[in-house]
C-alpha cells in the first residue's frame, strides 16, 4: 500500500498545507462572495491559520463585516494532468484581526517562518495581521473523494 | 504534430528500434533480422503513435479517471475487469488519427494488399528479465484489409489496459499510467507447425537441457491449451534429443511426430545461435520448418526458478479462459456439480437432527462441515471461472455492438429463472395478496407490532389468526412454500429459516409500496420491441454467418450467471444445514453444564462443539471470541465521510434514509425507501432489494449479484465503495448518484460555525 494512503486524515492535511505557500481566502460582503489569494501558515496543532493583508483591500473590509472565512488549499502543480491525484482541502472557521503584534509575536514568528519575504510587509501600519480560528477541514482527493474532519 | 517516421519504424531499421519506441517484442524482432535470423516481414506502429491516438481522443484522462477512483492496491480483480472494459470500449469507440491511417495504408500497401497479417502487443519492458506480460496482452492474427488493420490495431493497443495486465501490474507495483504500446505489424505465415522452444528448461535451469513443444496449427492452440503439443527434450550437453512426447490429438493427419530429427536440430541449432546472439536463456516461439522456419518472437526466459518469485503472471492468464475451456466448464458445472449440490442438500434436509443423541450429531457435525468444505473449494476452484461466461459476453458484445454504454449486454443475461428470483416472484405476488386485502394486511402488521411474536416466530399463533382471515390461509401456504422451499440458507452466519417473520416483514413492506392500480417491480417486464433488444442488436451486427457463435456465447453467459447465483443459494444451504446442527449442539452443551452461551457459532467453533459432544469435556468449554473491528477508529483517522467514491453500478439518483444490513435482525428491520448499505449483496438476501430506494455495496463490481439485480430493478447503486458500512451510520441521509458513482453522506446544506469570543491572546 502506498504510504500516502497510510496517513491518517490529519496528517494528510498538515503536509499539504505544509507543502503549499499559498491558498484562496474565502470571504463574503452583504451575500456577495469573494475571494483572495494569500500567503499563509497553518500551525502544527492544525487549530490556527495566519496571515496578513494591507488595510485598504476588499478582503479587509469583508473581514471587518463578516469573520465567517473559508480557505482553500491544493497542490494541482505537482499533478498538472491528472486531477485524480490532486489533494485540496477547505478550511471553514472565524477570521479574528490580531490588533497588538511586534516580530516576536508568536503569530508573527509563525507566519514569517513560512513566509519569510513578508517580515517588512509585517511592519509597515498599514497591513493587519488575522488568525483563522479553524473549526473543520473538508478534505478532497480522487477528484470526488469528500471527508470531514475536526481539529478540536 | 507527430511526424510519420516518428510512428511507424521499419523492423530492419534496427537502430531506429529502440525499445521505448517499438517495445521488448519490437525491439527483440528488429535485433533477430539485423543478427540474420528468419523474421516475418513487418513494422512497428511506434508508442509514439499510440500515444498520440489516446491524447487526441482524450482516452489519456480517462484512463486518469478510470484507475484513479480507488488505490489500485484496494481494487479487487472484478473492479479492474470493470475498469479494463470500459477503458477497452473508448479504444473501440474512438477515431484512428488520419495520419496514422494513411501511414499504416503505406506500410500495408508496401506488404503487400493481400497479405494476411499478425498484429502484435509490444510494450517497452513487457519481456525484460524481471518482468513477463507473455500472454497477458493480445495478438490478433490472420488479419485481413486495411479496416481490419485498424480495427486489431485498436484492439491490440487496448489489451494494454486489460484486467490481467492490469492486475499484473498492481503485483509488480508498476505504474499503469507509465504504460505505453507499441504494435508489431508482420505477415502472417499460415499453416504450421508452430511452437515454442526454451534454450535452457525454464522449469529448472539447472538441468542443462532445452525444451520444443511443436502443434500444428497456429501457437495459439498451444498457449491457449486447445491442442495438445509434441514435445521434445535435448540435452544441452550432448545435443541430442533424450527424451520424446507425441502430443494426444484425435486428427489422425497427425498420426507421426510433427517435426522428424533433423527438424528439430536445425529448429533447435536456431535457437542456441539466438542464445548465443542475443545473450540470454531464450524463449522462442517460430513457425514452419526447414527452409521455412521463421522465428515469431525472442524473449528472455523468466519462468521457472528464476529470482522473482513474486511474478504471479502465469496465474492471470488464467483470467482469460478460453470459450471451448468455458464450454467444457459449464457442461461439468451445470450436469454434474449443481445437480450433486443440491442432492447432497437433499440428503442432509431428510436428517432429523432432533432425534440423534450426542455422539450421532457429534458425527454429523463432522460430516457437515467436511462436505461444506468440500463444496466451498469447488466454487472457488470450478464455480468462480463459471463466472467468466459472463465476462465473455461482455467482451464480445462490445467488441461486435461498440454501444455508448459499455454494459448494455448485462440485460442480456436479465430475466432468467433463478432459484433467488423464484423466491421474489413469489414474495412479491404474496405482497400483491396484501396490498388489496386490507384485514390481512391489519392482521399481519399486527401481529409484527406485537414484541412478543415479532422476536419469536410462533407458527401456531400465526396460523390461527390467518384461518380466521379472509385470505389468510393462502398467505398462510405461500409461506408455508417460501420457507419450505428457499428460507433454508444462512446470512452472516445465521439462519433465515430460524425467523419467518424476516419474509413476512419484507412483504408487508412490499406491499405498502404497491399502489392499486400499479405492477410491482418484480413482475414488471421491459418491454423491449423485437428490433432493440440488445440480443437482436448482437445478432444483427454479428451477421447471419455468425449467428450461432453469437448464440453459443450469449447461451454460456446466461448460463454463467444463472448458475453463479444458485450456487450462492446451494452453497448457503449446506451453511445453514451446519449451522442447525450447532445450534442443537450448542443448546445440548449448555444444557449440560458444558457451555456458558454463546452468540455466533461458524467453523472455527464447528469442531470444538463437536468434540465436545464425542468426547464429553470436564471442564466448561470456552469459544474463541471473535475479534470485532473497532469502527470509531477508523472515522477518527479517515475522517467523516461527506462524499464517498466508488463505481458506478446502476444509474440513477436517489436519497434516503441509511440502513446498514449486516445480519438477519437488519434484514427484518430494513424498511421500504431506505438505502441499503452492506459489504455485499449476497442471493440469499436478495428478497430485500426491490425495498431499497438506492444500494451501496462494499463490495466493487459490474457484474457482482447487487449490480445487476439494481440494473434490473432501476435502483441506483454505487459499489466498491471501501468500509460503507463502517464509515456511515444508521439512519443518516444519504444519496446515491449511480450516474456518477458518488454517495453523499448528511443533508446538503452546511451550518455554519457560530462560535463567538474568540481569544487573542498569544
Amino acid at each position: 500500500m502506498d504510504e500516502y494512503e497510510e496517513l491518517s486524515i490529519r496528517d494528510k492535511i498538515l503536509e499539504l498545507a505544509q507543502g503549499q505557500l499559498f491558498g484562496v481566502l474565502c470571504t463574503q460582503n452583504n451575500q456577495q462572495p469573494y475571494g483572495s489569494m494569500i500567503g499563509f501558515a497553518l500551525s502544527n496543532d492544525l487549530k490556527n491559520v495566519v496571515f496578513a493583508t494591507p488595510k485598504p483591500t476588499r478582503k479587509y473590509k469583508n473581514l471587518t463585516n463578516c469573520k465567517n472565512v473559508a480557505l482553500v488549499v491544493n497542490n494541482r502543480e505537482k499533478h498538472p494532468t491528472d486531477l485524480m491525484k490532486i489533494q485540496a482541502f477547505t478550511a471553514t472557521g472565524k477570521a479574528e484581526e490580531i490588533l497588538k503584534y511586534n516580530s516576536q509575536s508568536s503569530w508573527v514568528k509563525m507566519l514569517v517562518n513560512k513566509q519569510s519575504y513578508l517580515s517588512e510587509f509585517l511592519e509597515s501600519p498599514t497591513t493587519a495581521l488575522f488568525r483563522i480560528k479553524i473549526f473543520r477541514y473538508f478534505y478532497v482527493c480522487s477528484f470526488q473523494e469528500v471527508r470531514e474532519w475536526s481539529p478540536g | 504534430m507527430i511526424k510519420s517516421e516518428e510512428m511507424v519504424i521499419k523492423l530492419n531499421e534496427t537502430d531506429k528500434c529502440l525499445e521505448k519506441y517499438v517495445g521488448g517484442k519490437g525491439a527483440s524482432l528488429s535485433r533477430l533480422i539485423a543478427h540474420g535470423f528468419r523474421v516475418p516481414t513487418g513494422f512497428c506502429l511506434s508508442t509514439k503513435a499510440y500515444r498520440y491516438f489516446i491524447e487526441t481522443n482524450e482516452i489519456d484522462s480517462a484512463i486518469k479517471v478510470e484507475l484513479g477512483r480507488k488505490p489500485l492496491a484496494k481494487m479487487r480483480w472484478e473492479e479492474l475487469w470493470d475498469s479494463a472494459l470500459r477503458i477497452r470500449s473508448m479504444f473501440l469507440k474512438s477515431n484512428m488519427p488520419d495520419t496514422i491511417i494513411e501511414d499504416v495504408k503505406q506500410q500495408h500497401y508496401i506488404m503487400g494488399e493481400f497479405s494476411s497479417l499478425a498484429v502484435r502487443s509490444s510494450a517497452p519492458g513487457e519481456d525484460s528479465a524481471g518482468l513477463s506480460f507473455a500472454g497477458l496482452h493480445e495478438s490478433i492474427l490472420n488479419v485481413s484489409g486495411i479496416d481490419e488493420l485498424i480495427n486489431a490495431i485498436r484492439v491490440v493497443w487496448a489489451s494494454l489496459w486489460s484486467d490481467a495486465a492490469l492486475l499484473y501490474r498492481k503485483e509488480m507495483k508498476l505504474d499503469p499510467n507509465k504504460s505505453a504500446m507499441a504494435a508489431v505489424i508482420q505477415g502472417f505465415q499460415k499453416g504450421g507447425p508452430s511452437g515454442v522452444g526454451f534454450s535452457k528448461d525454464p522449469r529448472d535451469a539447472q538441468l542443462d537441457q532445452s525444451i520444443i513443444e511443436a502443434v500444428p496449427g497456429t501457437n495459439n492452440e498451444l498457449v491457449d491449451g486447445i491442442v495438445e503439443p509434441d514435445r521434445w527434450i535435448i540435452s544441452r550437453k550432448t545435443k541430442t534429443i533424450i527424451d520424446q512426447n507425441k502430443g494426444n490429438r484425435s486428427n489422425s493427419d497427425y498420426s507421426d511426430f510433427l517435426l522428424n530429427t533433423n527438424e528439430i536440430m536445425h529448429l533447435y541449432n536456431e535457437i542456441l545461435d539466438i542464445e548465443s546472439k542475443m545473450q540470454w536463456a531464450a524463449d522462442v516461439e517460430w513457425t514452419g520448418k526447414g527452409m521455412d522456419l521463421s522465428i515469431l518472437q525472442a524473449r528472455p526466459i523468466t519462468s521457472g526458478n528464476q529470482s522473482n518469485k513474486e511474478d504471479q503472471s502465469n496465474w492471470y492468464l488464467t483470467l482469460r479462459p478460453k470459450l471451448q475451456k468455458l464450454k467444457k466448464l459449464s457442461v461439468r458445472v451445470n450436469d454434474k456439480l449443481i445437480p450433486q449440490i443440491k442432492k447432497e442438500g437433499e440428503l442432509q434436509s431428510h436428517i432429523d437432527i432432533g432425534k440423534l443423541n450426542d455422539r450421532e450429531l457429534g458425527e454429523l457435525i463432522r460430516n457437515r462441515l467436511s462436505i461444506l468444505k468440500k463444496w466451498r473449494k469447488i466454487y472457488y476452484d470450478e464455480f468462480i471461472p463459471l463466472a467468466h461466461g459472463v465476462r465473455q459476453l461482455g467482451v464480445y458484445y462490445n467488441n461486435e455492438v461498440r454501444p455508448e454504454d459499455p454494459y448494455e449486454f448485462m440485460s442480456i443475461l436479465e430475466g432468467q429463472e433463478m432459484i433467488a428470483s423464484k423466491r421474489n416472484h413469489l414474495m412479491s405476488s404474496m405482497a400483491n395478496l396484501i396490498a388489496i386485502n386490507t384485514e390481512l394486511h391489519e392482521v399481519l402488521g399486527n401481529l409484527l407490532q406485537d414484541s412478543k411474536y415479532r422476536d419469536h416466530f410462533d407458527c401456531n399463533n400465526l396460523k390461527n389468526k390467518l384461518k380466521v382471515t379472509s385470505g389468510g390461509m393462502d398467505f398462510y401456504n405461500s409461506l408455508h412454500k417460501l420457507t419450505n422451499e428457499f428460507s433454508h440458507v444462512s446470512f452472516k452466519g445465521e439462519n433465515l429459516s430460524d425467523d419467518p417473520n424476516i419474509y413476512i416483514h419484507t412483504i408487508l413492506e412490499l406491499a405498502n409500496s404497491i399502489k392499486v392500480g400499479e405492477k410491482s417491480q418484480l413482475s414488471d417486464e421491459e418491454s423491449y420491441s423485437d428490433i432493440t433488444t440488445p440480443e437482436n442488436k448482437l445478432l444483427k451486427a454479428v451477421g447471419k454467418n455468425r449467428h450461432e457463435e453469437a448464440k453459443e456465447i450469449i447461451d454460456l453467459g446466461r448460463l454463467s450467471w444463472r448458475l453463479r447465483d444458485d450456487d450462492n443459494i446451494l452453497i448457503g444451504r449446506l451453511e445453514s444445514q451446519l449451522l442447525d446442527a450447532l445450534n442443537l449442539a450448542g443448546k445440548r452443551l449448555i444444557e449440560n453444564g458444558k457451555l456458558n452461551q454463546y452468540e455466533k457459532l461458524s467453523d472455527t467453533t464447528a469442531l470444538i462443539l463437536a468434540e465436545a459432544l464425542l468426547y464429553p469435556p470436564d471442564e466448561i468449554i470456552e469459544l474463541p471470541q471473535e475479534e470485532s473491528e473497532d469502527l470509531t477508529k477508523l472515522i477518527s483517522k479517515e475522517g467523516k465521510p461527506r462524499q464517498l467514491v466508488g463505481q458506478p453500478a446502476s444509474p440513477g439518483i436517489a436519497s434516503g434514509t441509511a440502513r446498514i444490513v449486516q445480519n438477519i435482525k437488519d434484514l427484518k428491520d430494513f424498511k421500504f425507501g431506505e438505502v441499503l448499505i452492506c459489504d455485499a449483496i449476497q442471493p440469499t438476501m436478495t428478497h430485500i432489494v426491490p425495498l431499497a430506494s438506492g444500494i451501496v455495496e462494499r463490495r466493487g463490481g459490474m457484474l457482482i449479484h447487487g449490480a445487476i439485480i439494481a440494473r434490473e430493478l432501476n435502483i441506483p447503486c454505487v459499489n466498491g465503495v471501501a468500509d460503507a458500512a463502517a464509515l456511515i451510520s444508521n439512519g443518516e441521509l444519504v444519496t446515491v448518484d449511480g450516474f456518477l458513482g458518488i454517495v453523499t453522506v448528511g443533508e446538503p446544506e452546511l451550518n455554519l460555525e457560530k462560535r463567538d469570543n474568540i481569544s487573542n491572546s498569544e
